[in-house]
């Protein structure tokens, strides 16, 4: 009776294991190339903002900011995530959003705006999601909980 | 109960919520209670995943970790979902509703119907026999998250139980089963590789249920519980767009019937976050000596 289930759990588990083994952590090789190098990240970084400055959801959060400054530092950091030549020489996300309160769905908020920003400049779906992959993480230093 | 009853139930909800939402951003100066939007479909689109067979938030016959709807953790999400599914000799239909709380718990109810339609007849049922089975299904995320987790190997995991009872308990004793209602126990994980576009779920459930209790629980060939395995993967096309196939491994409890093991190919569309529609290829095998049932699922979903 036992054997009956175990010989039908294992060709799932090695077929999830082979799946887990393609599915390996993103890699952002080529993805640089694939957004237009640094002009290409800029123009993400640029029209992104645009947008968030005008989703009702969060635009308020920008009141104050320098928005040319923020633009120019998320694309340095856009570009050191896809392993472009660049530095990100702006604060670290946790201390530039302390005490503002954000929530998850701020968060999410402006991942949606950039994701048709990056849809309004052809970037392909799968391309979108290996710099998502890597700013999803952020999360947690941006919607602190406490 | 009445079938469409729940459905119309979220509807209602599904439709206000985005007027609730169109109202908050009107009431710049009307002063009011705590800013806590708790209908904020504040998660991204797809991630709320779609309401399985048994009401739980997953995809067409697997269960998933994730936490029904698009409430983050600061929020309330919730789906209805209407599925039909013609087999070959028999028609399933499942209607119910699911509510996720907070991103941490979800509570599920569905009815399931499983119309033996002419094939009745041919079992000694009579003609349009019908099983009906109610699942009031709770499930909490235990730990992990399966957006925001990319940099990290750990999955979203969560458990679930399912209370399960279906009508017609004289016949189900007459074929065997030991009881017609039973509960399940389940651990699902779910990985998204979000650079890969990819997402790969797998549960463990711990049942008695004979094609998931429509022919009840237990029976001459095993009466124990037994650990099943759902396993499937999801591919994300397009930013509303996933395609994905599942299997479902079931108990063959019962004497006079074997069970097979369930499996899908399918399309999810999410139209946006208060409606999607999914369709299938699925075939659950042997189904009461019947073999080969396979059909075309289609199942719609609305929810925020």
């Amino acid at each position: 009776m036992k054997s009956k289930w175990v010989h039908r759990l294992l060709p799932a588990a090695a077929v999830l294991s082979a799946l887990s083994v393609y599915a390996a952590p993103s890699r952002a090789a080529g993805a640089y190339d694939a957004f237009g190098g640094k002009p290409g990240i800029d123009r993400v970084a640029d029209l992104g903002i645009e947008r968030v400055l005008k989703d009702p959801r969060i635009k308020d959060r920008f009141a104050n900011s320098n928005i040319p400054r923020l633009k120019a530092l998320l694309s340095e950091q856009f570009c050191a995530l896809l392993e472009g030549p660049c530095q990100y020489t702006g604060k670290d996300m946790r201390s530039v959003h302390a005490g503002m309160g954000l929530k998850d769905r701020d968060f999410n908020a402006l991942a949606e705006d950039f994701q048709l920003a990056m849809d309004d400049l052809g970037i392909p779906f799968r391309v979108q999601n290996v710099l998502l992959a890597k700013l999803a993480p952020m999360d947690r230093d941006i919607a602190q909980d406490k | 109960m009445k079938p469409y009853m729940s459905f119309v139930a979220l509807a209602c909800v599904a439709l206000a919520s985005p007027l609730a939402r169109a109202a908050d951003t009107m009431t710049v100066s009307i002063p009011r209670l705590p800013d806590i939007p708790y209908f904020e479909s504040g998660k991204l689109l797809a991630t709320g995943g779609v309401s399985n067979v048994e009401g739980a938030g997953g995809g067409g016959i697997s269960t998933w970790a994730p936490i029904t709807g698009y409430g983050t953790k600061d929020g309330v999400g919730g789906n209805a979902h209407f599925t039909y599914l013609p087999l070959s000799n028999y028609t399933v239909r499942s209607t119910g509703a699911a509510i996720g709380f907070f991103n941490r718990v979800e509570v599920s109810y569905s009815h399931l119907w499983f119309d033996t339609g002419s094939t009745g007849a041919k079992l000694g049922l009579g003609r349009g026999f019908t099983f009906e089975q109610d699942v009031v299904g709770v499930k909490a995320r235990l730990f992990g998250d399966i957006v925001y987790d990319q940099d990290t190997w750990l999955p979203q995991v969560s458990a679930g139980a399912e209370y399960k009872t279906t009508n017609q308990a004289n016949v189900l004793r007459a074929i065997g089963a030991r009881d017609n209602q039973g509960v399940d126990f389940y651990v699902a994980a779910s990985k998204l590789f979000l650079g890969q576009s990819l997402l790969v779920n797998a549960a463990v459930r711990m049942t008695r249920a004979n094609q998931i209790g429509i022919l009840g629980f237990g029976g001459p060939r095993g009466n124990g519980y037994e650990p099943q395995l759902e396993a499937s993967v999801a591919y994300l096309v397009a930013k509303n767009v996933a395609i994905g196939g599942e299997y479902r491994t079931m108990p063959s409890n019962l004497g006079f019937t074997k069970a097979s093991d369930w499996k899908t190919a399918y399309v999810a569309w999410f139209i946006s976050k208060n409606a999607s529609v999914t369709v299938a290829y699925a075939n659950l095998g042997t189904i009461a000596t019947f073999k080969n049932q396979q059909g075309v699922y289609l199942s719609a979903q609305i929810g925020f």
